[in-house]
Parts: structure tokens; sequence; C-alpha cells
């Protein structure tokens, strides 16, 4: 449970360092691009679901 | 929600489960919760932009150039 607390904040410290500091991004810089990826995961889940 | 995104979700969730029927590794993380980590990483970049747009520098003209002479030794 602290763990799913813990997460959420350390990826927006990241994306919020990455962008201060002018580093690439380990993700996509656009809200459409990550909801993308979670797309991406949600079809990978459906199909674990549907085959398993 | 423009067409061409909704267009976009349903090619993720296509390539998701067309990767998980070959059995070939997926182009993201295999669980929700990764995700998530992904959208939230993606919230603080957009965050720290908007701070950075709403807050321009006020002592560019104090910063040196190429040759370190500031606009005030310049003028």
């Amino acid at each position: 449970m602290m763990q799913l607390m813990v997460g959420p904040v350390l990826a927006l410290a990241i994306g919020a360092g990455c962008r201060l500091l002018d580093i690439p991004l380990p993700a996509p810089p656009k809200l459409q691009g990550a909801l993308l990826v979670v797309a991406m995961t949600v079809g990978y889940l459906l199909g674990d679901h549907f085959l398993g | 929600m423009s067409w061409k995104f909704c267009v976009g979700l349903l090619l993720g969730l296509a390539i998701g489960l067309g990767c998980r029927w070959l059995g070939i590794p997926v182009p993201a993380p295999p669980v929700l919760v990764g995700a998530s980590l992904v959208v939230a990483m993606t919230s603080g970049y957009l965050l720290a932009d908007h701070f950075i747009a709403t807050r321009p520098a006020h002592h560019r003209h104090d910063c040196g150039g190429p040759s370190g002479d500031t606009k005030e030794t310049r003028t």
C-alpha cells in the first residue's frame, strides 16, 4: 500500500526533474502518448483475460 | 477528444491484444500500475513545463553571452 503511494509521487518528481533539468523523459512527453501506453497495457491485459 | 486520438487508443488496444495473442513482448508495462506510472511521469513533465512557462527569466540581461560580456557591458 505504501509503495502504491510512493510510486506516483516519485514518478511525478522524475517527470518534473526531467523537464527542469532539460534531460530526456523515459515516457512520452505528451499526455496522449502516455494514454496510448495505457491502452496497450489494457489491450494486453484483455488478451491475457480472454486467452488465459 | 478527436477522432484521431480515438483511433490511436483503438490501435493501442489492438497492439496490446496482438502482442499477447502472438506471445511477443508488449512495448508497454504489462501491469496497469506500471502504465499509470508512465502517465504520472508525463503529468510531472507537463506540470513542470507549465511552471516554467509562467515564470519568464527576469535577469536574462545580467547573463553573459558567448564572449562573457553582459548586456550592461556591451551598451
